[in-house]
């Protein structure tokens, strides 16, 4: 019981060119079969992440992040368990988009979302405008976790998605008592209508093939 | 699974069919009864057990020295014996080999019946009333009238045998001396064994398997497993919980239609151009027949665009200056046609009597001219208003619900099928049995309160027909500019203006402004000829434009009863989208994926090019039933972006669109 997966969806916002795509891609490229026709796995994807005796699968959601879709935010990061908000340490703008962001998502989706922030293309130090002290300050004061990293460079990847991990296990214990109990938070949390039987939970033989992603 | 009719084989290529099969069989000879059995019946579709009975076929009818080494059959005489002697078991249908036999689904028999009637009739009618005699089972009947067929067209030719091992293991019968009972006995002796190699071989590949079909079987209307009872005594509870619902929802529906036909040129005021819109709803056979054609009295050019789905004929006349993309198409051909018979029958009995109430709870709500489209929708609240038909979902998930406990306590009973149970499968075939009770009065509520928006969607489709990629700010490598009409012009509007260098900042702006201004001039200009270019296509039936296969993966949408099947459509769609674009990002040598930021604004440019009918309640509909397990997964972030494209099409307006000043991509 204490191994099993857990899903959570992390919704990754970011303006157009701060390069999100790539760091995720980057993250989960090693789930990908190279070769493969594209699918529309450079959006959705998945990765499961090892962290102790549990396992945590991280479901991405890639969102559009031009400004004329920024009304459709709600639509993808509606129940989502964390937010990952991408920024590009080059360009203030992006930075600024954050902060709106950040406002939305503790307006819209509350408090009991996870926040990571990460300040992407670290290996462009040289061209740098929003300071590392100024961003992780910000960070703290909405409650988020700064990191930065480089996509480019695979810097920092790691460490950001487990510190999400540890955080979205934690507030999960929390909030439960007791990890045992339902597979996952999008399925405990929402319940339209009836609540539903949670389906993968119960024949013990086939909860490997019930996964959708 | 309900496949849809463009997925079916009509009428005529059945009989193709057989004649290709009796061609293969006279030129591949030593290919056995069972490899063309296989290929008779189940025609071009993947299936489970078909290369496993190809297999088996091709290594029976080659001796045993071309048997595979993976597969034991070493001693292949005796193996042929003993499924000889199971045989007469196996023809009253035993469960262990019905179970898998099936494994293809119910929807698939009568079609594979129909085209091994074909075939044999095609090899001289030999296996005319071996069908006829079975009518139990398509497939297996199948099987064996294309067997009779092909034993009788082996005996005249007399070559058929040549690489068969006979009983005692040589392959050294006399040749062209075979009788009709031999040819029919050794095509029954390696149809057998095909079965039998197919029983325990069984893999619930994909989630389909024994225990699937077992479910479906038991989840049949006539069946009387304790399932089915619970199932139908809760669908009719259903039924007539909300047969009120429906006939008030009918009353709205009608008052709304009398609505927009008194109101109707005057409705689409403010953008110049004069258009109306009419819903019908043809529900059951009670309206069958009935069209709603908005003429236009201004209007010097009338399009009339005849949209057939979910059991509906809408006609949207869009009049005015004539440079609609969507002339000449006509979207109904492959969406209607297969809808009448599936939906006519619950409902048709409903609606026939009095619609004329009007005082139910839906009759307010949907009416309404203008009220959600004047006003901007809050970013949520375009999705989670509208919550009248509540209750409906709520009951449909209720008995979805008791649907799945009682499914958790047959599931023992299900495991006798297979050690492995499918469990994301079963779930998905009771949903499935649910939806095709419940489909019918969803339809009609899910049609009336959804009505206004349904509206606001096709009044925008209109509105933004003359959308480009270019005007959502994409790349050009994702415009898919037509080749053929104006190379130069495309070779124009590739080049981005030379750099100005050495001159003053002053000049330099103001070249850039003018540059910036011709090159808009341009693009408009350029996107008018392209749409004149695209008139027609990926549009039409054929579906011959860009990004056409998404298109049509997206019309077949409407033909889907159940929210999982539309996701999968979905799904389909923004994979082609996704391959389509990687095709041409390769050719252009840059990133070959494309991610949310591009995949999104070309959703929206190909949901106008698709032109899906009623896509606002279709994708409520998913929405709203969408099973938890794939709400999470590729399934839900499909819905996630048609409802964000959806939103942003219905949302903005034409003019915005032109505001941006994006209009080159950067």
């Amino acid at each position: 019981m204490a191994s099993r997966t857990s899903s959570y969806k992390v919704v990754l916002l970011g303006e157009g060119r701060v390069g999100k795509t790539s760091l995720v891609l980057r993250f989960c490229r090693d789930t990908f079969v190279d070769g493969q026709p594209p699918t529309i796995q450079a959006s959705c994807l998945e990765r499961a992440l090892r962290l102790g005796d549990k396992t945590v699968n991280l479901v991405i959601w890639d969102t559009a992040g031009q400004e004329r879709f920024h009304a459709l935010g709600p639509i993808y990061y509606r129940d989502a368990d964390a937010a990952l908000l991408v920024y590009d340490i080059t360009d203030t703008d992006s930075f600024k988009r954050i902060q709106v962001w950040v406002r939305e998502l503790r307006k819209m989706v509350g408090d009991s979302i996870q926040l990571s922030i990460a300040g992407n293309k670290s290996d462009l130090e040289r061209q740098r405008v929003v300071s590392r002290q100024e961003a992780a300050e910000y960070a703290d004061s909405v409650g988020a976790h700064y990191a930065e990293t480089s996509a480019k460079q695979n810097r920092g990847l790691d460490e950001l998605f487990s510190s999400m991990g540890k955080r979205l296990l934690a507030s999960r214990e929390e909030k439960l008592g007791s990890p045992a109990l339902g597979s996952g938070p999008a399925s405990t949390r929402r319940s339209r209508g009836a609540a539903m039987v949670l389906i993968d939970d119960e024949p013990p033989a086939s909860s490997s093939s019930s996964r959708c992603c | 699974m309900q496949l849809p009719r463009c997925f079916r084989s009509p009428g005529g290529s059945s009989c193709c069919r057989g004649r290709w099969a009796a061609a293969y069989m006279r030129r591949s000879s030593s290919t056995s009864a069972s490899s063309l059995c296989a290929r008779v019946s189940y025609g071009q579709r993947a299936c489970p057990t078909r290369s496993v009975a190809s297999l088996l076929g091709r290594s029976a009818a080659r001796g045993s020295t071309f048997a595979p080494s993976h597969r034991p059959l070493v001693n292949t005489t005796d193996w042929l014996d003993s499924a000889i002697d199971s045989l007469s078991l196996k023809e009253v249908g035993a469960p262990a080999l019905g179970s898998n036999e099936m494994v293809i689904g119910g929807d698939g028999d009568l079609e594979s019946k129909e085209r091994a009637g074909a075939g044999a009739e095609a090899k001289g009618g030999g296996g005319a009333d071996a069908d006829t005699s079975t009518p139990r089972c398509g497939r297996r009947s199948a099987r064996r009238s294309a067997r009779g067929g092909d034993a009788r067209a082996s005996g005249a030719s007399g070559t058929w045998h040549r690489g068969l091992p006979g009983r005692g293991g040589d392959a050294s019968v006399p040749r062209g001396r075979a009788s009709h009972a031999i040819a029919v006995r050794r095509a029954a002796t390696v149809r057998a064994g095909a079965a039998q190699l197919g029983a325990f071989s069984i893999q619930p590949r994909g989630g389909a398997g024994g225990p699937v079909h077992m479910l479906r079987e038991w989840l049949r209307p006539s069946s009387s497993h304790p399932l089915a009872q619970l199932l139908h005594s809760r669908a009719a509870d259903f039924a007539t919980r909300f047969e009120p619902a429906i006939h008030a929802a009918n009353a709205a529906l009608t008052a709304a239609r009398a609505a927009a036909r008194a109101t109707g040129p005057g409705a689409g005021a403010g953008s110049g151009r004069q258009r109306a819109f009419t819903v019908g709803v043809h529900s059951g056979s009670s309206q069958l027949g009935r069209e709603f054609t908005v003429a236009q009295p201004t209007g010097s050019l009338e399009e009339t665009m005849s949209v057939c789905s979910m059991g509906e004929t809408i006609s949207m006349g869009s009049v005015g200056d004539g440079e609609s993309p969507f002339a000449g198409e006509n979207l109904g051909g492959n969406l209607g046609g297969n809808l009448g018979g599936n939906l006519g029958g619950n409902l048709g009995g409903n609606l026939g009597g009095n619609l004329g109430e009007g005082e139910g709870p839906f009759a307010g709500g949907a009416v309404g001219p203008n009220g959600a489209g004047t006003g901007p929708l809050g970013p949520i609240s375009m999705w989670e208003a509208n919550r009248q038909m509540e209750d409906a979902v709520k009951e449909v998930l209720a008995m979805q619900e008791v649907l799945d406990e009682s499914l958790i306590a047959q599931l023992p009973a299900l495991r006798e099928y297979s050690a492995l149970l499918p469990a994301a499968a079963l779930f998905d075939c009771a949903s499935e049995a649910i939806f095709e009770v419940a489909w019918p009065t969803l339809r009609t509520l899910y049609t009336a309160m959804c009505a206004e928006p349904d509206a606001i969607y096709r009044q925008q489709l209109v509105e933004m027909r003359a959308l480009l990629p270019q005007h959502l700010g994409l790349r050009k490598e994702l415009w898919l500019l037509p080749t053929g009409p104006d190379p130069a012009l495309r070779a124009y509007l590739w080049t981005l203006p030379p750099p100005q260098t050495d001159s003053s900042f002053a000049e330099r702006a103001e070249w850039a402004e003018r540059a910036e201004a011709l090159r808009e001039r341009t693009v408009l200009r350029a996107s008018r000829l392209i749409q004149q270019a695209w008139r027609g296509r990926a549009c039409g039936p054929l579906g011959c434009g860009p990004y056409r296969r998404t298109v049509n993966a997206l019309r077949e949408m409407s033909a889907c009863s159940t929210p999982l099947h539309k996701a999968e459509r979905v799904l389909r769609a923004l994979n082609f989208l996704t391959l389509e674009c990687g095709k041409v990002l390769q050719a252009e040598a840059s990133s070959d994926e494309i991610a949310a930021d591009e995949l999104l604004p070309l959703f929206v440019f190909v949901l106008i090019r698709a032109q899906v009918p009623q896509l606002y309640s279709q994708a409520r509909f998913i929405a709203d039933f969408l099973p938890k397990q794939h709400a999470l997964g590729r399934h839900g972030y499909c819905l996630a972006t048609l409802q964000a494209a959806l939103q942003y099409l219905m949302e903005t307006s034409w003019a915005a669109v032109l505001q941006v000043r994006e209009l080159n991509g950067h």
